[in-house]
């Protein structure tokens, strides 16, 4: 099978974009990254894009295509919640390797924040990710189903408020040294703990916030000269959709997308030296990273009070995460993954890892750990 | 689904919690659908819970919609019902997890309450 490899990326500024629809904040980041891969509107015969909130239109990959001035071959639009970046890289990933396409453009962005109705509209909206009519009528929404993971995290694990808290402090301190960051004022570990409470065990600290923003990629069969980044592997797995069918504690699906992706690359856990792993909550990225074998049962949060992932074996969300760089939604997920290219072509700037980055894990879910995407990278030529 | 997902509210409105066991395979479901999603028999019995243990529960304290910003602070669990299936209700805020619990008769706000469950 031929190679796929990242070879153009770029993410917005996240925070507020007034007066930015979801076209122009896709425009901008499709317009970035098509000029770090070098290439032209003419060159691209494949368009990956996502869904937007703010602009719920039924064809959107077209939709962007006509108004970028793109005339692809083949184009296509997914929705698997906040798992849908890096199901849209994988998507492109097979197009190139079974040879449907040369260069995939893969894009996405919304004014998630500012657009009419703002964050109360887009609350309701998301909220609709629970069932309509057993969970969504008992007043349910996103950050309660999390907080319900919470719940279980901290009875199950040993884990405490405290640990889950380490982690918003993690984020916010990475976030300080990261341009476009939407939360970058300093946060202790005392002011994390005493935040406002959103859904009990979940504080205010632990939610991420919701942003305006974009990013995009673009997805060859030849690298980048600016350093090769290869889509060595790639694993998806969807078990349940809502978390009350969620009832296997020890396998939500991050495991096993995870397993597939590790397999295809033939890259072993134990060399991956960089992460970019989905915090939409604290919760989230403890869950994640424990199920998939990047830290103890019950001891994220301690993991990244340690200062391990500060160092250089294992570094992880260099930007900000969900949590601090923020979250409008498909391209928010995108943004680890931009970073991580990032750091493999050593262009991290000031953020640039003192360890070798050569082979990445990326993770990212959609709904209540409902849809899993693992992407594995390497920084070879396939 | 428009009449199963009635005839659910219905009894959601009496405080009542009612689930699907399969009469082919014995199989019960949390959400209800007009097949086993064990089996695809369409044969279906629907049967009361009543008690449980407590999975999770939260204490919300932002709300979706202007109806439950009123009701604020209200609190959600998971419940592994005794009977059968997990199912998410209205509970009382001091639940925790492992807690026994059991339906509050009548319920609140025309939905299914539990409430801890009195050892008598």
């Amino acid at each position: 099978m031929r190679a796929a490899f990242i070879t153009g990326a770029s993410r917005t500024a996240f925070g507020r974009h007034e007066g930015y629809d979801t076209l122009d904040l896709m425009s901008i980041a499709a317009r970035e990254a098509l000029d770090d891969a070098g290439l032209t509107n003419e060159q691209i015969d494949g368009v990956v894009t996502g869904y937007s909130t703010s602009m719920p239109h039924l064809m959107l990959a077209t939709l962007f295509c006509e108004h970028f001035g793109l005339k692809p071959s083949y184009a296509n639009a997914l929705q698997l919640g906040g798992a849908t970046g890096a199901a849209m890289v994988m998507q492109a990933k097979l197009l190139v390797q079974v040879g449907q396409c040369e260069r995939v453009l893969v894009v996405a962005g919304e004014n998630r924040l500012t657009s009419e109705g703002g964050r109360d509209q887009a609350i309701q909206t998301l909220a609709q990710v629970g069932h309509a009519h057993q969970e969504v009528p008992f007043g349910a929404m996103i950050p309660g189903y999390y907080a319900l993971l919470a719940g279980q995290y901290i009875a199950r694990t040993g884990a405490s408020e405290t640990d889950l808290a380490q982690i918003a402090v993690y984020m916010r301190r990475q976030a300080q040294a990261t341009d476009g960051a939407h939360l970058t004022t300093a946060l202790t570990l005392e002011e994390a703990t005493a935040s406002r409470p959103i859904a009990t065990p979940l504080r205010i600290a632990d939610c991420c916030p919701i942003s305006d923003g974009a990013a995009a990629f673009v997805v060859t069969r030849t690298p980048s000269e600016q350093g090769a980044v290869r889509i060595a592997g790639a694993g998806q797995a969807h078990k349940h959709q809502h978390i009350s069918t969620a009832t296997d504690w020890y396998g939500f699906g991050a495991a096993d997308a995870a397993a597939r992706a590790f397999a295809e690359a033939g890259i072993e856990r134990s060399e991956i030296d960089l992460l970019g792993i989905y915090d939409s909550f604290t919760v989230t990225l403890a869950m994640l990273m424990e199920e998939i074998g990047f830290a103890p049962e019950g001891r994220a949060g301690q993991q990244l009070a340690s200062g391990f992932h500060d160092g250089p074996d294992q570094p992880l969300n260099t930007h900000g995460g969900l949590l601090s760089y923020g979250h409008p939604g498909v391209a928010g997920g995108m943004a680890h993954l931009v970073e991580v290219t990032r750091q493999m072509q050593r262009r991290a700037g000031v953020r640039q890892t003192k360890g070798p980055a050569k082979a990445a894990y990326v993770h990212a879910d959609g709904g209540v750990l409902s849809a899993h995407v693992g992407l594995v990278l390497a920084t070879d030529r396939g | 689904m428009k009449n199963i997902f009635d005839q659910l509210a219905a009894t959601y409105a009496e405080g009542h919690i009612r689930f699907q066991v399969c009469e082919a395979c014995g199989h019960h479901q949390t959400f209800a659908r007009p097949f086993c999603v064990a089996c695809h028999a369409t044969d279906l019995e629907w049967r009361d819970g009543e008690t449980g243990i407590v999975v999770a529960c939260t204490v919300m304290h932002r709300a979706p919609t202007s109806d439950w910003k009123a009701r604020l602070p209200y609190a959600i669990a998971l419940i592994d019902l005794l009977e059968g299936p997990r199912v998410m209700a209205l509970a009382d805020p001091t639940l925790t997890t492992e807690d026994r619990v059991t339906l509050k008769p009548g319920g609140l706000h025309n939905l299914p309450y539990f409430e801890p469950m009195v050892t008598k």
